[in-house]
Protein backbone atom coordinates (compact mmCIF):
# COMPACT_ATOMS: atom_id res chain seq x y z
CA UNK A 1 0.00 0.00 0.00
CA UNK A 2 2.72 2.18 0.61
CA UNK A 3 4.65 1.47 -2.60
CA UNK A 4 1.54 2.30 -4.32
CA UNK A 5 1.04 5.79 -2.51
CA UNK A 6 4.40 6.22 -3.21
CA UNK A 7 3.89 5.58 -6.74
CA UNK A 8 0.92 7.67 -7.60
CA UNK A 9 2.55 10.84 -5.89
CA UNK A 10 5.88 10.56 -7.89
CA UNK A 11 3.92 9.89 -10.74
CA UNK A 12 1.75 12.76 -9.89
CA UNK A 13 4.44 15.88 -9.39
CA UNK A 14 6.34 13.75 -12.42
CA UNK A 15 3.39 15.50 -14.35
CA UNK A 16 3.64 18.33 -13.45
CA UNK A 17 7.45 18.94 -13.65
CA UNK A 18 7.37 18.09 -17.76
CA UNK A 19 4.30 20.75 -17.75
CA UNK A 20 6.88 22.41 -15.94
CA UNK A 21 9.56 22.44 -18.35
CA UNK A 22 7.91 22.43 -21.39
CA UNK A 23 6.08 25.60 -20.04
CA UNK A 24 9.86 27.56 -19.75
CA UNK A 25 10.49 27.08 -23.32
CA UNK A 26 7.70 28.66 -25.09
CA UNK A 27 6.60 31.81 -22.84
CA UNK A 28 5.85 33.82 -26.40
CA UNK A 29 2.16 32.77 -27.80
CA UNK A 30 1.12 34.12 -31.12
CA UNK A 31 -2.51 34.65 -31.49
CA UNK A 32 -4.82 32.96 -33.96
CA UNK A 33 -5.43 35.41 -36.73
CA UNK A 34 -3.03 37.81 -35.55
CA UNK A 35 -0.94 39.44 -38.59
CA UNK A 36 2.35 38.91 -38.76
CA UNK A 37 3.91 42.12 -40.49
CA UNK A 38 7.26 42.74 -41.43
CA UNK A 39 7.75 46.52 -41.68
CA UNK A 40 8.04 47.27 -45.78
CA UNK A 41 11.51 47.30 -46.97
CA UNK A 42 13.69 50.56 -48.67
CA UNK A 43 11.31 53.43 -47.53
CA UNK A 44 12.52 51.78 -44.14
CA UNK A 45 16.08 52.64 -44.55
CA UNK A 46 16.36 55.78 -42.30
CA UNK A 47 13.91 55.15 -39.96
CA UNK A 48 14.26 51.19 -39.39
CA UNK A 49 12.94 49.53 -36.27
CA UNK A 50 15.39 49.28 -33.60
CA UNK A 51 15.81 45.66 -32.73
CA UNK A 52 18.77 43.91 -31.21
CA UNK A 53 19.96 40.87 -32.47
CA UNK A 54 22.41 38.68 -30.42
CA UNK A 55 24.80 37.25 -31.90
CA UNK A 56 24.50 39.25 -35.50
CA UNK A 57 27.45 36.54 -36.91
CA UNK A 58 27.92 32.87 -35.85
CA UNK A 59 30.01 29.91 -37.57
CA UNK A 60 29.10 26.24 -36.97
CA UNK A 61 31.44 23.50 -37.56
CA UNK A 62 30.24 20.52 -38.27
CA UNK A 63 30.78 17.17 -40.26
CA UNK A 64 28.62 15.36 -42.60
CA UNK A 65 25.31 14.03 -41.05
CA UNK A 66 25.73 15.65 -37.61
CA UNK A 67 23.44 18.88 -35.93
CA UNK A 68 23.55 21.79 -33.63
CA UNK A 69 21.73 24.02 -31.58
CA UNK A 70 22.35 27.72 -31.61
CA UNK A 71 20.14 30.18 -29.65
CA UNK A 72 19.56 33.61 -31.16
CA UNK A 73 18.31 36.28 -28.85
CA UNK A 74 15.68 39.38 -30.42
CA UNK A 75 15.25 42.05 -28.19
CA UNK A 76 12.71 44.48 -29.36
CA UNK A 77 14.00 48.03 -28.35
CA UNK A 78 10.66 50.11 -29.86
CA UNK A 79 8.18 51.19 -27.48
CA UNK A 80 5.51 48.94 -29.26
CA UNK A 81 4.87 45.50 -30.43
CA UNK A 82 6.97 44.15 -33.06
CA UNK A 83 6.37 41.06 -35.26
CA UNK A 84 9.11 39.05 -36.83
CA UNK A 85 9.31 35.88 -38.85
CA UNK A 86 12.75 34.13 -39.47
CA UNK A 87 13.41 33.96 -43.16
CA UNK A 88 16.27 31.99 -44.22
CA UNK A 89 18.42 33.10 -46.75
CA UNK A 90 21.04 30.85 -48.89
CA UNK A 91 24.00 33.21 -49.79
CA UNK A 92 24.94 32.69 -53.30
CA UNK A 93 28.68 33.55 -52.69
CA UNK A 94 31.33 31.12 -50.55
CA UNK A 95 32.76 28.28 -51.17
CA UNK A 96 29.31 25.54 -51.28
CA UNK A 97 25.89 26.45 -51.69
CA UNK A 98 23.67 25.11 -48.63
CA UNK A 99 20.16 23.83 -48.59
CA UNK A 100 17.59 26.14 -46.99
CA UNK A 101 16.02 22.82 -45.69
CA UNK A 102 19.52 22.52 -43.29
CA UNK A 103 18.38 24.98 -41.00
CA UNK A 104 15.18 25.01 -38.66
CA UNK A 105 14.13 28.18 -36.91
CA UNK A 106 11.84 28.05 -33.68
CA UNK A 107 9.34 29.17 -33.05
CA UNK A 108 8.39 29.99 -36.66
CA UNK A 109 7.23 33.88 -35.68
CA UNK A 110 6.50 35.43 -32.46
CA UNK A 111 5.51 39.34 -31.68
CA UNK A 112 7.52 40.60 -29.48
CA UNK A 113 6.15 43.10 -26.67
CA UNK A 114 7.71 46.73 -26.37
CA UNK A 115 10.99 46.26 -24.30
CA UNK A 116 10.86 42.52 -24.42
CA UNK A 117 12.76 40.06 -26.24
CA UNK A 118 12.69 36.83 -28.11
CA UNK A 119 14.83 33.12 -28.18
CA UNK A 120 14.86 31.62 -31.39
CA UNK A 121 16.28 28.22 -31.20
CA UNK A 122 18.04 27.61 -35.30
CA UNK A 123 18.87 23.89 -35.22
CA UNK A 124 21.39 23.44 -38.54
CA UNK A 125 21.24 19.88 -39.80
CA UNK A 126 23.83 18.76 -42.44
CA UNK A 127 23.09 15.86 -45.03
CA UNK A 128 25.23 12.82 -44.63
CA UNK A 129 26.41 13.27 -48.18
CA UNK A 130 27.82 17.16 -48.12
CA UNK A 131 30.89 17.87 -49.64
CA UNK A 132 33.25 19.50 -46.64
CA UNK A 133 33.46 23.33 -47.39
CA UNK A 134 32.09 26.61 -46.41
CA UNK A 135 27.94 27.11 -46.58
CA UNK A 136 27.11 30.66 -46.03
CA UNK A 137 23.71 31.49 -44.36
CA UNK A 138 21.49 34.92 -43.47
CA UNK A 139 18.71 34.53 -41.19
CA UNK A 140 16.90 37.45 -41.28
CA UNK A 141 13.64 38.20 -39.09
CA UNK A 142 12.41 41.22 -40.79
CA UNK A 143 12.58 42.24 -44.67
CA UNK A 144 14.01 45.53 -43.48
CA UNK A 145 17.11 46.39 -45.76
CA UNK A 146 20.13 48.71 -45.54
CA UNK A 147 20.72 51.51 -48.30
CA UNK A 148 24.05 50.82 -50.27
CA UNK A 149 25.58 53.42 -51.87
CA UNK A 150 26.75 50.91 -54.04
CA UNK A 151 25.40 48.01 -55.91
CA UNK A 152 25.29 44.80 -53.45
CA UNK A 153 24.94 41.67 -55.47
CA UNK A 154 22.43 40.33 -52.10
CA UNK A 155 20.04 42.84 -50.27
CA UNK A 156 21.89 43.32 -46.73
CA UNK A 157 18.95 42.44 -43.77
CA UNK A 158 19.47 45.23 -40.93
CA UNK A 159 18.04 42.42 -38.89
CA UNK A 160 20.02 39.25 -39.43
CA UNK A 161 22.03 36.33 -38.56
CA UNK A 162 24.92 35.97 -40.89
CA UNK A 163 25.45 32.13 -40.43
CA UNK A 164 28.69 29.93 -41.81
CA UNK A 165 28.07 26.19 -41.82
CA UNK A 166 31.68 24.68 -42.24
CA UNK A 167 31.28 20.78 -43.00
CA UNK A 168 34.58 19.31 -42.31
CA UNK A 169 36.22 15.50 -42.28
CA UNK A 170 39.42 15.32 -40.23
CA UNK A 171 42.47 15.07 -42.92
CA UNK A 172 44.30 12.40 -42.72
CA UNK A 173 47.29 14.24 -44.44
CA UNK A 174 49.05 16.67 -41.67
CA UNK A 175 51.19 19.06 -44.59
CA UNK A 176 53.90 19.89 -42.12
CA UNK A 177 55.69 22.12 -44.82
CA UNK A 178 52.56 24.92 -45.25
CA UNK A 179 54.68 27.11 -47.16
CA UNK A 180 58.42 27.72 -48.71
CA UNK A 181 59.77 31.43 -49.09
CA UNK A 182 63.43 32.27 -49.95
CA UNK A 183 65.99 34.89 -51.34
CA UNK A 184 66.92 32.99 -54.11
CA UNK A 185 70.61 34.26 -56.01
CA UNK A 186 70.26 34.21 -59.75
CA UNK A 187 72.07 31.63 -61.39
CA UNK A 188 71.82 28.84 -58.00
CA UNK A 189 70.02 26.04 -57.17
CA UNK A 190 67.81 25.04 -54.22
CA UNK A 191 66.47 22.07 -52.61
CA UNK A 192 63.86 22.34 -50.55
CA UNK A 193 61.61 19.47 -48.51
CA UNK A 194 58.07 19.29 -47.77
CA UNK A 195 57.15 17.39 -44.75
CA UNK A 196 54.22 15.30 -44.86
CA UNK A 197 52.25 12.91 -42.38
CA UNK A 198 49.33 10.60 -42.92
CA UNK A 199 47.25 10.17 -39.73
CA UNK A 200 44.76 7.57 -41.84
CA UNK A 201 44.98 3.71 -41.14
CA UNK A 202 45.51 3.26 -44.84
CA UNK A 203 48.12 4.85 -47.42
CA UNK A 204 46.86 7.91 -49.46
CA UNK A 205 48.07 8.18 -52.72
CA UNK A 206 49.99 12.23 -53.55
CA UNK A 207 50.47 13.68 -57.18
CA UNK A 208 52.25 16.54 -56.66
CA UNK A 209 52.26 19.33 -59.53
CA UNK A 210 52.98 22.65 -59.68
CA UNK A 211 50.14 25.12 -60.04
CA UNK A 212 49.93 26.44 -63.01
CA UNK A 213 47.12 29.39 -62.13
CA UNK A 214 47.97 32.75 -63.66
CA UNK A 215 48.75 35.65 -61.49
CA UNK A 216 47.03 38.84 -62.32
CA UNK A 217 48.64 42.06 -61.07
CA UNK A 218 47.30 45.40 -61.24
CA UNK A 219 47.21 45.73 -64.69
CA UNK A 220 46.43 42.13 -65.62
CA UNK A 221 48.15 39.12 -66.44
CA UNK A 222 51.54 39.06 -65.40
CA UNK A 223 54.46 36.67 -66.38
CA UNK A 224 56.34 34.73 -64.09
CA UNK A 225 59.74 34.91 -63.12
CA UNK A 226 60.31 31.36 -62.79
CA UNK A 227 58.81 28.88 -65.48
CA UNK A 228 57.85 25.13 -65.17
CA UNK A 229 61.06 23.71 -66.09
CA UNK A 230 62.92 25.53 -62.96
CA UNK A 231 61.15 23.42 -60.84
CA UNK A 232 61.85 19.29 -60.21
CA UNK A 233 59.41 18.01 -58.08
CA UNK A 234 60.06 13.97 -56.62
CA UNK A 235 57.80 12.41 -54.19
CA UNK A 236 56.66 8.88 -53.19
CA UNK A 237 53.03 7.63 -55.22
CA UNK A 238 51.73 7.20 -51.72
CA UNK A 239 51.72 7.87 -47.84
CA UNK A 240 51.81 4.65 -45.87
CA UNK A 241 49.50 4.71 -43.01
CA UNK A 242 51.07 6.54 -40.24
CA UNK A 243 54.36 7.30 -41.66
CA UNK A 244 56.24 10.55 -42.25
CA UNK A 245 57.22 11.14 -46.32
CA UNK A 246 58.97 13.79 -47.62
CA UNK A 247 58.29 15.57 -51.19
CA UNK A 248 61.43 16.86 -52.58
CA UNK A 249 61.49 20.51 -54.44
CA UNK A 250 65.02 21.55 -56.14
CA UNK A 251 64.57 25.06 -58.05
CA UNK A 252 67.00 26.11 -60.53
CA UNK A 253 67.15 29.68 -61.06
CA UNK A 254 68.05 30.92 -64.67
CA UNK A 255 71.58 33.40 -64.60
CA UNK A 256 69.01 36.22 -66.19
CA UNK A 257 66.22 36.09 -63.56
CA UNK A 258 65.34 38.45 -61.02
CA UNK A 259 61.73 39.73 -59.28
CA UNK A 260 59.37 38.25 -57.55
CA UNK A 261 57.74 34.39 -57.59
CA UNK A 262 54.21 33.38 -56.37
CA UNK A 263 53.12 30.30 -57.16
CA UNK A 264 52.06 26.71 -55.19
CA UNK A 265 52.73 23.18 -55.75
CA UNK A 266 49.01 21.46 -55.54
CA UNK A 267 50.06 18.14 -53.64
CA UNK A 268 47.65 16.26 -55.24
CA UNK A 269 46.18 14.22 -51.97
CA UNK A 270 43.78 11.72 -52.85
CA UNK A 271 41.72 12.30 -49.84
CA UNK A 272 38.04 13.85 -50.50
CA UNK A 273 37.94 15.37 -47.20
CA UNK A 274 41.70 17.95 -48.61
CA UNK A 275 39.49 20.86 -50.01
CA UNK A 276 41.66 21.85 -52.68
CA UNK A 277 43.24 24.79 -51.82
CA UNK A 278 44.12 22.97 -48.21
CA UNK A 279 46.56 20.31 -50.71
CA UNK A 280 48.62 23.17 -51.85
CA UNK A 281 52.50 24.46 -50.69
CA UNK A 282 52.83 28.31 -51.37
CA UNK A 283 55.95 29.61 -52.64
CA UNK A 284 57.38 32.88 -52.34
CA UNK A 285 60.79 33.54 -53.96
CA UNK A 286 62.57 37.06 -53.70
CA UNK A 287 65.62 36.32 -57.35
CA UNK A 288 68.62 38.87 -56.48
CA UNK A 289 71.71 38.97 -58.83
CA UNK A 290 75.11 39.74 -57.96
CA UNK A 291 75.70 43.28 -58.97
CA UNK A 292 78.64 43.21 -61.91
CA UNK A 293 79.75 45.77 -61.07
CA UNK A 294 80.79 47.61 -57.98
CA UNK A 295 79.59 50.61 -56.38
CA UNK A 296 81.91 53.13 -56.32
CA UNK A 297 81.69 56.67 -54.53
CA UNK A 298 84.14 59.22 -55.17
CA UNK A 299 84.60 62.26 -52.06
CA UNK A 300 87.35 64.28 -50.98
CA UNK A 301 88.91 65.65 -47.75
CA UNK A 302 90.23 69.05 -47.40
CA UNK A 303 93.02 67.61 -44.46
CA UNK A 304 93.97 64.86 -43.49
CA UNK A 305 92.15 62.91 -40.88
CA UNK A 306 91.19 59.39 -39.47
CA UNK A 307 88.24 57.80 -41.61
CA UNK A 308 85.39 55.76 -40.77
CA UNK A 309 83.52 53.88 -43.28
CA UNK A 310 79.88 52.89 -42.35
CA UNK A 311 78.34 50.21 -44.83
CA UNK A 312 74.82 48.86 -43.72
CA UNK A 313 72.46 46.30 -45.40
CA UNK A 314 68.54 47.22 -44.86
CA UNK A 315 67.32 43.46 -45.23
CA UNK A 316 65.02 43.04 -42.65
CA UNK A 317 63.86 38.99 -43.38
CA UNK A 318 64.57 36.44 -41.43
CA UNK A 319 67.82 34.40 -41.34
CA UNK A 320 65.73 31.03 -41.69
CA UNK A 321 63.53 30.70 -44.63
CA UNK A 322 61.10 28.59 -44.43
CA UNK A 323 60.44 24.68 -45.58
CA UNK A 324 64.61 25.06 -46.49
CA UNK A 325 67.69 23.88 -45.67
CA UNK A 326 70.42 26.24 -43.93
CA UNK A 327 71.00 29.83 -43.18
CA UNK A 328 69.95 32.12 -45.34
CA UNK A 329 73.14 34.13 -46.63
CA UNK A 330 74.35 36.52 -44.55
CA UNK A 331 75.05 39.74 -46.26
CA UNK A 332 78.25 41.16 -46.77
CA UNK A 333 80.39 43.39 -48.68
CA UNK A 334 84.38 44.13 -50.12
CA UNK A 335 85.20 47.11 -49.56
CA UNK A 336 88.27 48.93 -50.42
CA UNK A 337 89.75 52.56 -50.67
CA UNK A 338 91.56 54.25 -53.25
CA UNK A 339 93.34 57.72 -53.15
CA UNK A 340 95.87 59.79 -55.02
CA UNK A 341 98.58 57.00 -52.73
CA UNK A 342 97.21 53.65 -54.50
CA UNK A 343 94.79 51.61 -51.74
CA UNK A 344 94.75 52.20 -48.40
CA UNK A 345 94.32 49.68 -45.76
CA UNK A 346 91.62 49.14 -43.88
CA UNK A 347 90.21 47.90 -40.53
CA UNK A 348 87.18 46.56 -39.35
CA UNK A 349 86.60 48.53 -36.48
CA UNK A 350 82.90 47.12 -35.63
CA UNK A 351 80.26 44.46 -37.01
CA UNK A 352 76.75 45.98 -35.51
CA UNK A 353 73.54 43.56 -35.81
CA UNK A 354 70.41 45.54 -35.22
CA UNK A 355 67.42 44.06 -34.78
CA UNK A 356 63.76 45.58 -34.31
CA UNK A 357 61.33 45.18 -31.05
CA UNK A 358 57.80 46.37 -31.64
CA UNK A 359 56.48 48.12 -28.66
CA UNK A 360 53.21 48.74 -30.15
CA UNK A 361 54.13 50.94 -32.83
CA UNK A 362 51.78 51.21 -36.12
CA UNK A 363 49.51 48.14 -36.22
CA UNK A 364 47.20 47.93 -39.00
CA UNK A 365 43.76 49.66 -38.65
CA UNK A 366 41.53 46.96 -39.24
CA UNK A 367 43.54 45.78 -35.55
CA UNK A 368 42.85 48.80 -33.83
CA UNK A 369 40.68 46.82 -31.89
CA UNK A 370 43.62 44.51 -30.27
CA UNK A 371 45.47 47.70 -29.09
CA UNK A 372 44.44 47.24 -25.58
CA UNK A 373 44.80 43.76 -25.39
CA UNK A 374 48.72 44.27 -26.93
CA UNK A 375 49.63 47.05 -24.71
CA UNK A 376 48.67 44.91 -21.73
CA UNK A 377 50.21 41.90 -22.57
CA UNK A 378 53.33 40.66 -20.18
CA UNK A 379 57.35 41.09 -21.25
CA UNK A 380 59.62 38.86 -20.34
CA UNK A 381 63.05 40.19 -20.41
CA UNK A 382 66.15 38.07 -20.89
CA UNK A 383 69.69 39.03 -20.56
CA UNK A 384 72.67 37.84 -22.36
CA UNK A 385 75.84 38.51 -23.31
CA UNK A 386 76.80 38.86 -27.11
CA UNK A 387 80.08 38.70 -28.41
CA UNK A 388 81.27 40.85 -31.65
CA UNK A 389 83.73 40.23 -34.69
CA UNK A 390 86.19 42.08 -33.15
CA UNK A 391 86.56 40.47 -30.11
CA UNK A 392 84.36 42.92 -27.58
CA UNK A 393 81.68 41.71 -25.44
CA UNK A 394 78.72 43.82 -24.04
CA UNK A 395 75.36 42.89 -22.45
CA UNK A 396 72.32 42.79 -24.12
CA UNK A 397 68.43 42.19 -23.65
CA UNK A 398 65.79 41.06 -25.20
CA UNK A 399 62.64 41.31 -24.87
CA UNK A 400 59.80 39.03 -25.76
CA UNK A 401 55.87 38.67 -25.48
CA UNK A 402 54.58 36.20 -23.23
CA UNK A 403 51.76 34.41 -25.72
CA UNK A 404 50.60 32.91 -22.42
CA UNK A 405 48.74 35.84 -21.32
CA UNK A 406 47.06 34.75 -18.25
CA UNK B 1 0.73 9.97 5.91
CA UNK B 2 3.73 8.15 7.99
CA UNK B 3 7.15 9.59 8.72
CA UNK B 4 9.05 7.41 6.68
CA UNK B 5 6.76 8.43 4.00
CA UNK B 6 7.32 11.91 4.47
CA UNK B 7 10.86 11.51 4.00
CA UNK B 8 10.91 9.47 1.03
CA UNK B 9 8.85 11.75 -0.70
CA UNK B 10 10.63 14.75 0.57
CA UNK B 11 13.85 13.69 -0.44
CA UNK B 12 12.73 12.22 -4.09
CA UNK B 13 11.08 16.02 -4.47
CA UNK B 14 14.47 17.31 -4.16
CA UNK B 15 16.25 15.09 -6.45
CA UNK B 16 13.66 16.27 -9.30
CA UNK B 17 13.90 20.04 -8.22
CA UNK B 18 17.72 19.93 -8.17
CA UNK B 19 17.27 17.79 -11.83
CA UNK B 20 14.75 20.49 -13.25
CA UNK B 21 16.83 23.31 -12.23
CA UNK B 22 20.11 21.71 -13.39
CA UNK B 23 18.47 20.98 -16.75
CA UNK B 24 17.50 24.82 -17.28
CA UNK B 25 20.58 25.99 -16.33
CA UNK B 26 22.72 23.89 -18.96
CA UNK B 27 20.26 23.78 -21.81
CA UNK B 28 19.28 27.39 -21.33
CA UNK B 29 23.30 28.54 -21.14
CA UNK B 30 26.30 27.11 -22.39
CA UNK B 31 26.52 26.50 -26.09
CA UNK B 32 28.07 22.98 -27.19
CA UNK B 33 31.35 24.31 -28.76
CA UNK B 34 32.17 25.70 -25.26
CA UNK B 35 33.58 22.56 -22.73
CA UNK B 36 34.93 23.85 -20.01
CA UNK B 37 34.25 27.31 -18.01
CA UNK B 38 36.36 28.55 -15.35
CA UNK B 39 35.75 31.85 -13.71
CA UNK B 40 38.38 34.20 -11.63
CA UNK B 41 36.47 36.83 -8.83
CA UNK B 42 32.94 35.54 -10.41
CA UNK B 43 30.65 38.87 -9.63
CA UNK B 44 27.17 38.03 -8.04
CA UNK B 45 25.62 37.84 -11.75
CA UNK B 46 28.45 35.52 -12.71
CA UNK B 47 25.25 33.59 -14.56
CA UNK B 48 23.57 36.02 -16.05
CA UNK B 49 26.65 37.74 -18.07
CA UNK B 50 28.20 34.18 -18.74
CA UNK B 51 25.18 33.89 -20.75
CA UNK B 52 24.96 37.39 -22.43
CA UNK B 53 28.85 36.53 -23.25
CA UNK B 54 27.84 32.94 -25.63
CA UNK B 55 26.43 35.18 -27.93
CA UNK B 56 29.02 37.79 -28.32
CA UNK B 57 31.93 35.42 -28.31
CA UNK B 58 32.43 32.19 -31.17
CA UNK B 59 34.89 30.53 -32.08
CA UNK B 60 36.48 30.19 -35.70
CA UNK B 61 35.98 26.71 -37.73
CA UNK B 62 37.20 24.81 -34.24
CA UNK B 63 35.76 24.93 -30.65
CA UNK B 64 36.85 26.49 -27.51
CA UNK B 65 38.00 23.50 -24.80
CA UNK B 66 38.32 26.28 -22.11
CA UNK B 67 37.26 29.66 -21.57
CA UNK B 68 38.59 31.54 -18.81
CA UNK B 69 36.63 34.64 -17.58
CA UNK B 70 38.22 36.59 -15.18
CA UNK B 71 36.52 39.76 -13.36
CA UNK B 72 37.35 42.99 -12.06
CA UNK B 73 34.97 45.48 -10.62
CA UNK B 74 35.30 49.34 -11.90
CA UNK B 75 33.28 51.30 -9.82
CA UNK B 76 29.60 49.73 -10.82
CA UNK B 77 30.98 48.31 -13.66
CA UNK B 78 32.89 44.92 -14.35
CA UNK B 79 36.24 44.17 -16.70
CA UNK B 80 35.93 41.05 -17.62
CA UNK B 81 39.03 39.52 -19.78
CA UNK B 82 38.18 36.67 -21.67
CA UNK B 83 40.45 33.66 -22.90
CA UNK B 84 39.61 31.13 -24.97
CA UNK B 85 41.49 29.07 -25.49
CA UNK B 86 41.45 26.09 -28.70
CA UNK B 87 42.77 22.32 -29.21
CA UNK B 88 43.80 23.45 -32.92
CA UNK B 89 45.64 26.65 -32.24
CA UNK B 90 49.00 27.76 -30.34
CA UNK B 91 47.30 30.67 -29.69
CA UNK B 92 44.02 31.91 -27.71
CA UNK B 93 41.64 34.12 -28.70
CA UNK B 94 41.27 36.76 -26.22
CA UNK B 95 37.86 39.38 -25.69
CA UNK B 96 37.95 42.35 -23.39
CA UNK B 97 34.42 43.33 -21.73
CA UNK B 98 32.91 45.59 -19.83
CA UNK B 99 29.32 45.04 -18.11
CA UNK B 100 27.43 47.35 -16.58
CA UNK B 101 23.19 47.67 -15.96
CA UNK B 102 23.05 44.89 -17.47
CA UNK B 103 24.48 45.99 -20.43
CA UNK B 104 27.86 43.64 -21.86
CA UNK B 105 29.90 45.58 -24.14
CA UNK B 106 33.02 43.97 -26.24
CA UNK B 107 35.83 46.73 -25.98
CA UNK B 108 38.72 45.20 -27.62
CA UNK B 109 39.72 41.71 -28.86
CA UNK B 110 42.97 39.71 -30.64
CA UNK B 111 41.70 36.75 -31.54
CA UNK B 112 44.27 34.48 -32.63
CA UNK B 113 42.37 30.94 -31.88
CA UNK B 114 42.47 30.23 -35.87
CA UNK B 115 43.02 26.52 -37.20
CA UNK B 116 46.13 25.86 -38.50
CA UNK B 117 44.63 25.15 -42.26
CA UNK B 118 43.01 28.68 -41.97
CA UNK B 119 45.93 30.38 -41.23
CA UNK B 120 48.26 28.60 -43.80
CA UNK B 121 45.25 29.76 -46.06
CA UNK B 122 45.56 32.79 -45.15
CA UNK B 123 49.32 33.24 -45.60
CA UNK B 124 49.02 31.68 -48.95
CA UNK B 125 46.33 33.98 -50.13
CA UNK B 126 48.25 37.04 -49.07
CA UNK B 127 51.28 35.54 -50.49
CA UNK B 128 49.69 35.37 -53.63
CA UNK B 129 49.30 39.76 -53.71
CA UNK B 130 52.19 40.91 -55.53
CA UNK B 131 52.67 43.91 -53.27
CA UNK B 132 52.87 42.08 -50.17
CA UNK B 133 55.13 39.28 -51.13
CA UNK B 134 57.78 41.77 -52.37
CA UNK B 135 57.20 43.72 -49.32
CA UNK B 136 58.02 40.72 -47.17
CA UNK B 137 60.10 38.55 -48.56
CA UNK B 138 61.31 35.45 -46.28
CA UNK B 139 60.46 37.55 -43.24
CA UNK B 140 59.07 34.78 -41.30
CA UNK B 141 55.59 33.61 -39.78
CA UNK B 142 53.07 36.26 -39.68
CA UNK B 143 50.59 36.73 -37.37
CA UNK B 144 47.34 35.91 -38.55
CA UNK B 145 44.09 37.36 -36.88
CA UNK B 146 40.39 37.27 -36.90
CA UNK B 147 38.59 40.45 -37.99
CA UNK B 148 35.21 40.69 -36.73
CA UNK B 149 32.16 42.08 -38.76
CA UNK B 150 32.08 45.00 -36.57
CA UNK B 151 35.07 46.42 -37.69
CA UNK B 152 35.23 44.57 -40.80
CA UNK B 153 32.51 46.68 -42.39
CA UNK B 154 34.75 50.21 -42.08
CA UNK B 155 37.22 47.84 -44.58
CA UNK B 156 35.49 46.43 -46.60
CA UNK B 157 31.70 44.49 -45.99
CA UNK B 158 30.35 43.20 -42.17
CA UNK B 159 31.52 39.75 -42.42
CA UNK B 160 34.91 38.14 -40.47
CA UNK B 161 37.92 38.78 -42.10
CA UNK B 162 41.54 37.28 -41.04
CA UNK B 163 44.43 39.66 -40.80
CA UNK B 164 47.89 38.85 -41.78
CA UNK B 165 50.51 40.95 -40.31
CA UNK B 166 53.85 41.00 -40.70
CA UNK B 167 56.40 44.12 -39.42
CA UNK B 168 55.66 47.06 -41.35
CA UNK B 169 52.84 45.43 -44.13
CA UNK B 170 49.42 43.87 -43.51
CA UNK B 171 47.16 42.14 -45.89
CA UNK B 172 42.82 41.98 -45.05
CA UNK B 173 41.85 38.35 -46.33
CA UNK B 174 38.28 37.35 -47.04
CA UNK B 175 38.14 34.04 -46.74
CA UNK B 176 35.08 33.19 -48.22
CA UNK B 177 36.19 34.59 -51.62
CA UNK B 178 39.76 33.82 -51.08
CA UNK B 179 41.34 37.76 -51.68
CA UNK B 180 43.18 40.06 -50.03
CA UNK B 181 40.58 43.30 -49.98
CA UNK B 182 42.76 45.58 -48.32
CA UNK B 183 47.03 46.47 -47.70
CA UNK B 184 48.44 48.21 -45.21
CA UNK B 185 51.72 49.50 -44.90
CA UNK B 186 53.42 51.21 -41.99
CA UNK B 187 52.98 55.04 -42.49
CA UNK B 188 50.95 54.50 -45.74
CA UNK B 189 48.13 53.94 -44.89
CA UNK B 190 45.09 51.35 -46.13
CA UNK B 191 44.85 50.76 -50.28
Amino acid sequence: MIINRIAIILAAMLAMSIFAATGVGSSIVVQEGQAISPVPGMEQAENFTKLDISPRYSNLRLKAGENKEMTVTVKNKEKKTVGVRPNILVMPYGEQIADREWIEVKPENAEIPAGGSQKFTIKATVPKDASPGSYPLQIAFTDEIAPTPYPSPMPIYIHSLQLSIDVWTQPMITIMTPYIGDQLEAGNTYDYEIKLKNMGDKAIGIDPKLGSDMYYGPYGPMGMVLTDDAFTISAPQSIPAGATEIVKVQVRVPADARGYYNGYIDLGIDDPSVREYEGRVGLNFNIWKQPAEAYVKSFSLKESAPLTIDVSSNYYGSPYPTGQRNKAKDPSFEISLEGPGGKADLTLVKKVLKGNINMGGEIPPWEIDSTGIQESSTWKRIRSTARWANGSSRSCQEIHRDSNIP
Amino acid sequence: MRKHEKLIIGFFILILAAGIGMNQINAGTRPSWVHEVHWSNMPADGAKIEEMLWTEISPYGTEYETVNISASSKGSAESLRVIAISKESAYPDIYDFVYEKDTLLLTGYLLEAVPSSSRNDAIRIALENRDVAASIAAAGAPSVKRILPKTSVNYYAPKTLLSVTWKGISALIDPDERKVVQVWRESGGAK
